[in-house]
């Protein structure tokens, strides 16, 4: 059977800016992924896509798959053919690089500015660990599935602020500052609240939700933007202190070695 | 901190509903409500000019006129802002909006002042 690809195409060297018709052979288990690269394996080597893991972990493959935001790697087609045809489409609210590649630096570089990372005071600690810091179960479900963004930008397709405002902090960005400013070894709190609370920032988001219901993660961005300006009201009435990031686990006792297990070798790096 | 006007913009829209359904009871659901005195029309010259003197009222009045003011004008300063004519564009239209609404409650509060005079 014979599935028809009406896939965007933009070459800004050629000035083409259109869709493209391809036919391609339907195999059992096929993702639009797949049927992707066989049209440029076998039919047009000039179409651009990116992708890397297959497999729904990088992030790279995000597009619009018959008008819904989806992984190309994740997509059977089976599942979203509509007589006979499947549309392909690049993520909007993002420039284009070439026909099914946006440019995603802009969305980095607003990721960047949120500091996603742990922010701490024991700088020693952090140059040379010792151990882990402590967390229990329960400070890890926390922040746990907003962990799982693979910032694909899939959400930042289905933001209507996004469409709107290039500068708005967009839902994944979002998400991250709050999926930060609740892990209990984080000290930043202040500093990324003082950060997504100006212009443009957590207050702009019109809680429309498609960034939840686009996440191919079962992320809900929508959430963590609700829960973010819950942290800034707190903030704003002297609720909300400077915590202290949670300690490094004590080392174990050394108990008898009942089992005459050896030593492990010294660091190598 | 910067979050701190969108703080008040909820706030401001809370307060103000809360105000608007005391107006709403006081002005046109009294009859079944309020077991006011016999005749009483709250849109009369006499019964305006009464509620402009109870100096209670006015202070409401002047933060009705207050909260009002910066709810809508901060709403609509931020429906323009997403709009996304650049930075020069936001920081005029902060600016302009800042006017308007010292001009507006300037005017506001002294009209409910003077008012409370006319009778």
């Amino acid at each position: 059977m014979k599935i028809k690809f009406l896939v965007k195409r933009y070459i800004p060297d050629t000035g083409k800016n259109g869709f493209d018709e391809f036919d391609v052979e339907f195999t059992e288990g096929m993702t639009v992924l797949d049927a992707l690269l066989y049209i440029k394996e076998n039919i047009d080597q000039s179409l651009g896509i990116r992708y890397s893991c297959r497999m729904g972990i990088c992030g790279s493959c995000g597009m619009i798959i018959n008008g819904k935001p989806e992984l190309a790697c994740h997509t059977q087609v089976k599942n979203v053919v509509k007589n006979g045809t499947v549309k392909v489409e690049p993520i909007p609210n993002l420039p284009l690089i070439r026909d099914l590649v946006p440019d995603l630096s802009p969305m980095f570089e607003k990721h960047k500015k949120i500091k996603p990372f742990i922010i701490r005071d024991d700088e020693e600690e952090q140059e040379n660990p010792t151990r882990e810091y402590k967390q229990t179960p329960e400070e890890l479900l926390e922040y746990l599935q907003f962990s799982y963004c693979i910032q694909c930008g899939l959400c930042i397709s289905s933001c209507p602020v996004s469409s709107t405002d290039e500068l708005f902090f967009q839902p994944f960005v979002l998400a991250q500052a709050y999926r930060f400013c609740v892990d209990s070894r984080d000290e930043g709190i202040l500093e990324r609240l003082e950060i997504v609370s100006q212009s443009h920032g957590v207050f702009n988001c019109h809680f429309a939700g498609g960034c939840s219901n686009a996440c191919p993660k079962g992320v809900d961005p929508a959430l963590a933007i609700q829960l973010l300006k819950r942290l800034v009201f707190k903030k704003c009435f002297g609720l909300l202190k400077k915590k202290k990031g949670r300690e490094v686990v004590p080392p174990y006792p050394e108990g008898p070695n009942k089992h005459k297990i050896p030593k492990a070798p010294p660091k190598t790096v | 901190m910067k979050g701190r006007f969108w703080v008040l913009h909820y706030i401001s829209g809370g307060i103000l509903f809360i105000l608007l359904l005391g107006h709403i009871f006081m002005m046109h659901f009294y009859k079944f409500l309020l077991k006011l005195q016999p005749g009483y029309e709250p849109m009369e010259w006499e019964a305006v000019i009464e509620r402009a003197k109870n100096v209670s009222l006015v202070t409401i009045y002047i933060f009705f006129l207050l909260f009002a003011l910066f709810h809508g004008l901060y709403g609509l300063k931020n429906i323009l802002i997403e709009t996304n004519f650049g930075r020069r564009f936001e920081r005029g239209i902060v600016f302009l909006f800042w006017i308007i609404g010292i001009i507006l409650f300037a005017f506001g509060t002294f009209t409910t002042i003077k008012a409370g005079g006319a009778g």
